[in-house]
């Protein structure tokens, strides 16, 4: 069976990508036609430009003196058209905007990396786009009167639409990595500021600064966390009736350190974008391509935005429950390793990386696993049965082991690194082991291993420190072992070099009641040249369709499925998955 | 790589404490590349050997700019690149400020940057076909 999709849009300059709309890119007598003629993923983004509508100091024009700043005209149109769209408030640099959408008037601090450099993207135009530092009091100052301005605009105006905050950033080594991050020197006299308020009000603070080096870059992330819910608050306070949440968003291309490829048309790759497209999803970050010139948005390329960026992917993001029911029944992406570090920790990149875990899982499950950096709670309700779940106990504080301790009760699988773990929280874990009579099991396999289960849950302790000193293939092998005393079900994937493949799941409909849920794998060839794929046939899985063929050949065989992708080759398969 | 392009090397100054809390200050290699990619790190690793250094920190550093220069000829040698600009990341900034698009990006290194040109590419041997394929 075979089923195919209408074909994609060409490239608009006022659709730049995916559902974004820039409304200043056209004459408000076209918004209406031009909405109306959208047929991508809802709901629409349309990006407040701060710059656009505020060009002196305390002056604000919303149609008053341009017509194409005449929001309330832009409302009227977008209610016309009967498309569902949503307002995005940049709270940081935005990317795609001259100036970061600052006014020129107070862009006076170029962002600098950590490296010294200063932050520049290139946008779909090949524009240099300058980002100015949000640490500047007069940047604030300003942006407190803009919103403020908006907030008042929109009560006057009538305008209902629901607004959201957005945190723009990329993906730095595969972690997340917002616009808002400065070292400038008016990051830096803030950061002077801030410290001279320390030393008055904590003094034990300051203190450790004098024997703790690395205590000053602890301050820098508290001190860049405290500006930065500034923005936000202040957004939150002045447009209360339109704020419905902020959202974390992620550019493609939009890496400072990108501008040395995307400057040079023999090293920019329309393929290098699949892999940070794919680890943005699994993590909960919205991708935005609109930084990607036309001559990148190859059709291979907007067949992976458009499989990902789904209708019902943005409602998921977008934290509207009434959504709900839709997205039970619409693919997600199927992640089956849930990473616990800590925000603006160091340490964090180096623990996932010294005992081989990452390294293991780009090997093996490529984008199936969400390194998350904010404390984990335990929420209540059926535990995913997929779902493996990491801790490391140098990160833990005793509210996090708690919620830990509740997860493995509840039936959750997880995996502890006890190296760093304090001596209070080890005590902790024994005594909780032997009063609640749980059977453990230790074994020795390049680290000391504890194995304890209860029910469901299954807790498995290892020392992280003792794995780092093998080599890579022992550690791959023993991440292996664990994994399969685990018992996960997944279907093996051969993949020739150069393909980009992303899984996905979905409960079963009822039509689909033999199977517990229906699990989809894309596969995408952005190369030159023709590639295989193998998929091993497994007792849990059976093969249900094709989707969406597109240059590839497809033959099932008794020991799995063979696909042959030839250039720009991309298909769905899906599979049902039955215990 | 192809090696009739040439290359590109940013670095900045570096100013920090080491583990025994005493001041270093040293060059840092931050980028090296040319219009096709970044030069491959098994190069860089193997010219980079070369250079004894006590190397505390992560990535490729030098204690002087004669260090960084000798490094960034040997690595334009062993590429056959016909030269090198070295700019500094303060240098990098200043250029940054005049460019506002893609193509004016691409001459910061040549404008504001330090051209060292291979010594071996000037003894190469000249041939008629020369004149037509470089």
């Amino acid at each position: 069976m075979q089923l195919t999709t209408p074909e994609v849009k060409t490239y608009d300059t006022v659709f730049p990508g995916e559902t974004w709309f820039l409304y200043w890119r056209t004459s408000p007598s076209l918004w209406e036609s031009k909405l109306r003629e959208y047929q991508g993923a809802t709901p629409i983004f349309i990006p407040l430009y701060w710059g656009l509508h505020s060009e002196h100091p305390d002056q604000f024009d919303f149609g008053t003196y341009r017509p194409e700043t005449d929001l309330k005209r832009l409302y009227a149109a977008v209610r016309a058209s009967g498309k569902e769209a949503v307002f995005i408030l940049p709270l940081v640099p935005a990317p795609f905007l001259p100036n970061g959408g600052i006014p020129s008037y107070v862009a006076k601090n170029i962002i600098i990396s950590d490296d010294g450099l200063g932050c520049s993207v290139v946008d779909n135009e090949g524009r240099l786009n300058k980002l100015f530092s949000f640490y500047d009091p007069r940047v604030f100052q300003s942006f407190r009167k803009f919103v403020w301005n908006v907030g008042q605009y929109f009560s006057q105006a009538g305008i209902t639409l629901e607004l959201y905050g957005a945190d723009f950033g990329y993906l730095d080594k595969g972690i997340f990595s917002s616009y808002f991050k400065d070292r400038s020197v008016a990051f830096e006299q803030g950061f002077h500021r801030y410290l001279k308020q320390v030393e008055e009000n904590e003094p034990e603070s300051y203190e450790r600064l004098k024997t703790d080096f690395f205590f000053e870059e602890v301050l820098k992330s508290r001190y860049a966390d405290m500006i930065k819910d500034l923005y936000f608050q202040s957004a939150k306070e002045s447009i209360p009736a339109n704020w419905s949440g902020d959202l974390k968003m992620a550019f493609l291309g939009g890496c400072p350190d990108d501008i040395f490829a995307r400057s040079s048309d023999m090293w920019e790759y329309h393929g290098d974008f699949f892999d940070p497209l794919f680890s943005v999803v699994v993590n909960n970050i919205i991708p935005v391509s609109t930084l990607l010139s036309p001559s990148m948005r190859k059709p291979i390329l907007l067949r992976a935005l458009k499989d990902v960026v789904s209708h019902s992917f943005l409602l998921s993001k977008l934290d509207n429950s009434i959504y709900d029911e839709d997205l039970q029944v619409s693919f997600r992406p199927l992640v089956y390793f849930d990473l616990y570090l800590k925000d603006n920790d160091s340490r964090s990149s180096e623990l996932i990386s010294k005992g081989g875990i990452k390294y293991f899982f780009d090997r093996e499950y490529h984008w199936m696993y969400r390194l998350n950096f904010k404390p984990f709670k335990f929420e209540g309700g059926e535990e995913d049965h997929h779902k493996i779940n990491y801790f490391f106990g140098s990160l833990l504080d005793k509210e996090g082991f708690n919620e830990m301790l509740k997860l493995f009760l509840n039936g959750g699988r997880i995996f502890l690194d006890i190296s760093g773990l304090s001596t209070d929280l080890d005590n902790k874990l024994n005594v909780f082991l032997t009063e609640n009579d749980i059977a453990v099991e230790k074994i020795n396999y390049l680290t000391p291993i504890l194995k304890a289960q209860i029910g469901e849950g299954k807790l498995i302790t290892f020392d992280n420190d003792k794995l780092a000193i093998n080599n890579t293939m022992k550690k791959v092998g023993f991440w292996q072992t664990m994994i399969k005393y685990l018992e996960l079900r997944h279907l093996d994937l051969q993949v020739d070099e150069g393909v980009y493949y992303f899984w996905k799941h979905r409960v079963s409909n009822t039509y689909e009641l033999d199977y517990e849920e229906i699990r989809r794998v894309s596969l995408y060839n952005p190369t030159s040249y023709k590639k295989k794929v193998h998929i091993v046939s497994s007792k849990n899985f059976a093969f249900l369709k094709s989707v969406d063929e597109q240059n590839v050949n497809v033959k099932s065989t008794p020991i799995g499925i063979d696909v042959e992708l030839l250039p720009g080759g991309a298909v769905s398969l899906d599979f049902g998955y039955f215990e | 790589m192809r090696n009739n392009l040439h290359l590109n090397l940013l670095y900045n100054f570096v100013e920090k404490k080491d583990s025994h809390e005493n001041s270093v200050s040293f060059y840092k290699v931050l980028n090296l590349f040319s219009d096709v990619g970044p030069v491959a790190q098994s190069t860089l690793d193997q010219v980079f050997q070369k250079f004894s250094q006590e190397n505390y920190f992560e990535g490729m550093c030098f204690k002087s700019l004669d260090e960084l220069g000798s490094f960034a000829v040997e690595v334009c040698t062993d590429l056959s690149a016909p030269e090198i600009f070295i700019l500094s990341a303060q240098d990098y900034n200043i250029g940054l400020d005049s460019c506002n698009d893609v193509r004016s990006f691409k001459e910061v290194f040549r404008r504001y940057g330090t051209c060292v040109e291979n010594p071996e590419s000037g003894s190469r041997k000249k041939n008629i076909f020369d004149k037509f394929f470089n």
